[in-house]
């Protein structure tokens, strides 16, 4: 029982620290139990003091006698080391099924090279008498000890598993699970991100193994195949991925019921062994079912909401999520698709969904996006023709090959600070390609482009969203799995929330920042109309809906410089108005906007200079009525 | 013309993606010999429109009809058997089959004799093709790509052509080479051949008939020769708007 | 010198064993394009059916004969049953690695419910042996050499010179297309999967052969051997994978000649890792389709 309670402990440590990883982050790390090994092997090697001295069979690296304590930490650190390094081979991105082999296959590579090698921890045979943490302590009573201390080691375990899963930076690192080319584009730092997490992962790993190993006294290449990682995962899977209370009961069952739990059914004598078969074989079962009927396992994610309360019978911000689980189905939610999630809420909707015109007066759409003063590029609010507006942006001799083609050939433009430039062209002109550009989501492979006058060419995409260019995409990439509300406050630029000083110290640090910003985002709402659908999950708004999220999502993160990408394809008459309106408020407001439509006429009623592309360059500038005359615009349109 | 029915037809359309209409209430026709042209400006519904006639899209309302037969909704196996041929935009070779496999493959229905008979007949009409059976199509340039492709769709000898945009990137030399030798020359050869295309200038001068289609509707039926000569039509394309509309919107 | 020349040999007979079931997964990836480990699994059930045969006391080869059958029966089950489904449901390539992996374990755990944990063995069957220059090989090996060669040319035909290879061929390529073309792509999906459960049933039972002592490790084991070839020439390529099986047996089998043989299996792990992580369209492939696959 004792020792029941001790595997609890220790694999709900491990099961927090994997669904961190690949539950909140996305993080596909299925060499978890290899950092699991190395916390069991450190601290072991850190207290069997010399080979000779531990009775002289075992052969092995680093042999001290380390206060336990010290052992303990020690271990978990280097577990997070080691964490961050095999993270490493996760930045080449790999389709997420490759990767997860790679990392299997990390895994066995583990155990063979760890039992070949039996200079490092006793190669098969592994180590033994690896001291018991409470060795002090009376036998008879060192169990329940050991029982308290884990219990202690999980409750703190716990707490600060919150900091990372809950507030903020929860937000944040499911905005990375769910679309890491949106969370670039609002300026986070994915890498870093995921770095810290499976650092954080590792020292819950580390934590787990050598407590694990203190009660058992031994450790060897046997106790940690590749396949114990999947229990692990089954657990997060069965109990709920992303949820750390799921987690915990998916615990209980899985690694502590089914598989310790089927040593005290009766042995079957004909056929020795078969129970631990059986465990793994209700385990592969379970673990399928669950993916096939409820991805999101038996208590789903579940996100805060922040509007009032609902009347009964409202869609619950807690949706079972139908069909599409967390991260293992990625179909978006269709008719089609199993039981179709509530999508309307229950306040009577406006006989156009998406969009309510009145309402009580919205505030300076300006305030609302924060947007910082105009840059010492001047005429931010100069009338239609007046000063010569100054480039806030200008791109030089940009070059994009691919293969023999040249999407993009040489094209020179700028954009200009305080107003709205268009980019139009035909298919295939090269306009994407040069947004991709722009915004650091392409590599140039020839020329330049200057922001206020600094080479930005190199700059990582994310780094360009700090500096204030942020982009939209064609297809809206909305965060599926959070709410339309945390869609927006994710994307906030510069949260303290996020910082290191916000993860120690907590709420007490962010929750006045919070709060400016669920106004800020609230009054965004508000402007759009879609207030009454912001503790909806992303994923079950209409098209419309996503692609005005894709849009107040860009300005949540205060840009200098918008990229739109085509923010009118596909939006009714009434909500292209809106973004129109939009766009000439914060124009007036002095953002700077690069707009890339096909909606001619939405381009020359708000642009001031409007750039056309052909085949990867620039054939013409000017004012939209001008270029509809010049022959080489109606030839690049019309012949294409 | 002749009375009969013709190849290809929808009556009062509705179709598009989930629920969203994105074609709306579309009427068009093809009859054999002739090439129609279906242009319009971006996010018209040209795509969507022959994939809800070839059962790729989603039909709302409205009727498809061969040959006065409704196959409305009906999967694309079976109109590749009704003689309906397909050449999508993009991804419409088998790239890592050789010319001549491709073409074997347009074939598969046929007994082996026809088949081989039927590569000669396509050969004629493509020579260029001859002299590179027996290379691996992903090594070939678009516009070889892009016969390799029509060939492949004409060894069933279908009744109706459909093709979605085959000039789509690439260049002005090339357009006018697949339109003119391709496209144009099937027509002649008796097929009918329905055409969406971008590059609408080049499509007009070699089609027949025309239809141009503006947020999912037919802004404008007529001869090729007629719509390439009115003046709506750069309005249509840069941004203004079309006379016919204004009048029918007030 | 002759250490390098007994390790080709070696490397050789195992090649084909690896080539075998390296171009069996290649198939199916390119048909699916769905990671199945679940391969790997297969290969121990075929190689315990093959030793569960012997027992009755078939022919060995008779053996492989019939377990190749029964596997490929079992394999078209597997796809309609559990990967099919999961296709159409557009689950996520990570949850569809989840279910092969897990699918796997049970396989693997049925297995040792019903074979025990311990090694078993098919026996000697090596047979004499042949001395070709100074490779030395047994009549097994070469009988499972002849025996790779002649599927691998029977493989190359079908796709190559007949409608229903080519037919093959363009589903995987394009099955939009193929479907444009009047094939029937559902019956050639199951007839693919019948082909390379086939040659998983081959590969499984010939490998059991040859490692001469084996246990239920040997499938997962082996599996990063064909995975490793079948990246190596290009994933979805059978061609490849045929070269790419020769190149890993020779080379696994040369590398641990030189150093501690119990680091054997870890050169193949390091080839497989290597290559995903640095050229995952493959050493000699035709590029664009295995690296688009590759990036998802």
């Amino acid at each position: 029982m004792v020792v029941l309670l001790v595997y609890l402990g220790t694999d709900l440590l491990a099961a927090w620290g994997l669904n961190l990883e690949f539950g909140v982050t996305g993080v596909v790390n299925f060499a978890y139990i290899v950092l699991v090994a190395a916390g069991a092997y450190f601290y072991s090697v850190f207290t069997l003091g010399s080979p000779a001295a531990s009775g002289g069979f075992q052969e092995y690296i680093l042999g001290m006698k380390l206060p336990v304590v010290v052992a303990i930490v020690a271990s978990a650190l280097i577990c997070g080391v080691l964490g961050c390094l095999i993270g490493v081979t996760g930045l080449k991105r790999l389709r997420a099924d490759y990767q997860a082999m790679v990392m299997l296959v990390i895994s066995i590579l583990a155990t063979t090279i760890i039992g070949a090698d039996t200079g490092l921890f006793d190669g098969n045979a592994g180590l033994s008498l690896v001291p018991n943490p409470l060795a002090s302590i009376n036998l008879a009573t060192r169990g329940w000890y050991y029982v308290a201390m884990v219990a202690v080691v999980c409750v703190i375990g716990y707490l600060v598993l919150r900091r990372f899963t809950g507030g903020p930076i929860g937000r944040t690192l499911r905005a990375v699970r769910e679309d890491e080319d949106a969370a670039v584009a609002v300026g986070k730092n994915i890498i870093g991100l995921r770095l810290v997490v499976q650092a954080v992962g590792g020292v819950y790993a580390g934590l787990s193994g050598a407590l694990l190993v203190g009660v058992i006294g031994g450790w060897s290449p046997s106790s940690w195949e590749y396949v114990e990682t999947l229990a692990l995962l089954t657990a997060i899977i069965v109990g709920g991925l992303g949820n750390d209370g799921g987690v915990a009961i998916g615990t209980v069952i899985v690694p502590v019921l089914i598989l310790q739990g089927v040593q005290f059914l009766p042995q079957i004598h004909s056929v020795p062994g078969l129970t631990e078969d059986l465990g793994w074989i209700i385990l592969g079962l379970l673990t399928i079912a669950f993916v096939f009927l409820r991805p999101q396992g038996l208590i789903p994610e579940h996100r805060p909401r922040y509007g009032p309360r609902r009347r009964a019978g409202a869609s619950a911000v807690a949706v079972a999520g139908g069909p599409a689980g967390v991260t293992l189905a990625d179909a978006p939610v269709t008719v089609a698709g199993g039981p179709a999630p509530v999508v309307v809420s229950d306040r009577p909707a406006p006989a156009d969904p998406d969009g309510n015109g009145s309402g009580p007066p919205r505030r300076h759409l300006a305030e609302l996006v924060a947007l910082r003063p105009a840059e010492a590029a001047g005429t931010a609010n100069g009338p239609a023709g007046g000063a010569a507006a100054k480039p806030i942006i200008t791109v030089t001799g940009m070059v994009k090959r691919y293969g023999g083609v040249h999407a993009v050939d040489g094209a020179s433009f700028s954009i200009d600070a305080g107003r709205i430039t268009g980019l139009i062209g035909p298919n295939g002109a090269g306009k994407s390609t040069a947004l991709g550009l722009i915004s650091g989501f392409l590599r140039l492979d020839g020329g330049q482009i200057e922001f206020n006058g600094r080479d930005i060419s190199r700059l990582p995409a994310f780094r360009r969203a700090r500096l204030g260019i942020v982009r939209t995409f064609q297809l809206p990439r909305e965060f599926r799995a959070l709410t339309t509300i945390e869609n927006l406050l994710v994307a906030a630029p510069g949260q303290r929330a996020e910082s290191l000083a916000g993860l120690v110290a907590g709420a007490s640090l962010w929750r006045r920042d919070e709060a400016m910003l669920v106004e800020r985002a609230t009054g965004l709402l508000e402007t759009f109309g879609m207030l009454h659908v912001q503790d909806e999950r992303a994923g079950h708004l209409s098209g419309g809906q996503k692609r005005m999220l894709e849009v107040m999502r860009a300005l949540m993160v205060s840009p200098r410089v918008l990229v739109l990408d085509e923010p009118m394809a596909g939006l009714s008459p009434a909500l292209s108005e809106r973004v129109e309106a939009a766009c000439r408020e914060l124009a007036d407001g002095g953002l700077s906007i690069l707009l890339v439509e096909h909606e001619l006429r939405a381009v020359e009623r708000l642009c001031e200079r409007v750039v056309v592309m052909a085949q990867g360059k620039v054939i013409s500038e000017g004012r939209m009525a001008e270029l509809r005359t010049r022959k080489e615009v109606q030839d690049a349109y019309v012949i294409g | 013309m002749s009375s009969a029915e013709p190849s290809l037809a929808t009556r009062g359309l509705v179709a598009g993606y989930g629920d969203i209409p994105v074609v709306r209430g579309v009427d068009i026709e093809v009859r054999a010999g002739e090439l129609v042209a279906v242009v319009g400006p971006n996010g018209a519904g040209k795509s969507t429109l022959l994939k809800a006639i070839l059962g790729l899209a989603k039909v709302i309302e409205g009727q498809v009809l061969a040959d006065g037969a409704d196959i409305t909704r009906a999967p694309l196996q079976k109109l590749v058997r009704l003689g309906i041929g397909y050449v999508p935009q993009t991804d419409d070779v088998f790239d890592p089959l050789k010319v001549r496999e491709n073409l074997l493959m347009g074939g598969y229905l046929l007994d082996k004799q026809t088949r081989a008979a039927r590569m000669e007949e396509v050969l004629a009409i493509f020579p260029a093709l001859r002299s590179r059976l027996n290379r691996y199509v992903g090594t070939m340039s678009g516009g070889e790509r892009k016969m390799t492709a029509i060939g492949r769709a004409l060894m069933l000898t279908p009744k109706v052509l459909v093709l979605d945009e085959p000039t789509a990137g690439l260049s002005v030399a090339l357009t006018e080479m697949v339109l003119t030798e391709q496209v144009r020359a099937l027509a002649d050869h008796g097929h009918a051949v329905l055409l969406v295309e971008q590059k609408a200038q080049a499509a007009l001068r070699l089609a027949d008939r025309a239809y141009v289609l503006v947020q999912g509707s037919v802004a404008m039926a007529a001869p090729a020769a007629q719509v390439l000569a009115s003046p709506e039509m750069a309005e249509v394309f840069l941004g203004g708007q079309l006379k016919q509309q204004q009048a029918a919107d007030q | 010198m002759s250490v390098l020349i007994e390790a080709i040999g070696f490397g050789i007979a195992l090649g084909a064993v690896i080539a075998l079931g390296a171009v069996g997964f290649t198939v199916q990836f390119g048909i699916s394009n769905v990671l199945n480990i679940t391969y790997g699994a297969l290969l121990t059930v075929a190689a315990y059916l093959g030793y569960y045969l012997l027992q009755l006391g078939w022919n060995v080869w008779v053996a492989l004969a019939v377990t190749s059958v029964a596997m490929a029966v079992l394999s078209v089950i597997f796809n309609r049953l559990l990967l099919a489904p999961l296709s159409r449901r557009g689950t996520s390539f990570v949850g569809v690695v989840i279910v092969t992996v897990a699918a796997g374990i049970i396989l693997q755990y049925c297995v040792v419910a019903v074979a025990g944990p311990d090694t078993v063995s098919y026996g000697q069957l090596s047979g004499s042996t042949v001395k070709f220059a100074d490779l030395v090989f047994t009549t097994s090996q070469l009988i499972i050499l002849a025996i790779a060669v002649v599927l691998m040319v029977a493989l190359h035909m079908l796709l190559t010179r007949t409608q229903f290879g080519r037919a093959m061929r363009a589903t995987s390529a394009n099955p939009v297309v193929a479907r444009g073309c009047g094939i029937d792509t559902d019956r050639v999906i199951d007839v693919t999967w019948l082909i390379s459960g086939a040659l998983c049933g081959a590969a499984g039972v010939a490998l059991a052969i040859s490692t001469v002592t084996f246990d239920f490790t040997l499938g997962p084991t082996f599996l990063i051997y064909m995975i490793a070839a079948a990246v190596l020439g290009g994933i979805g390529q059978p061609h490849g994978a045929m070269l790419g099986g020769m190149v890993v047996g020779v080379v696994s089998q040369v590398a641990s000649a030189y150093s501690n043989p119990a680091y054997q299996d870890a050169y193949a792990f390091a080839v497989l890792i290597l290559m995903l992580l640095i050229r995952p369209r493959g050493l000699f492939s035709a590029g664009t389709a295995s690296a688009r696959r590759l990036a998802g």
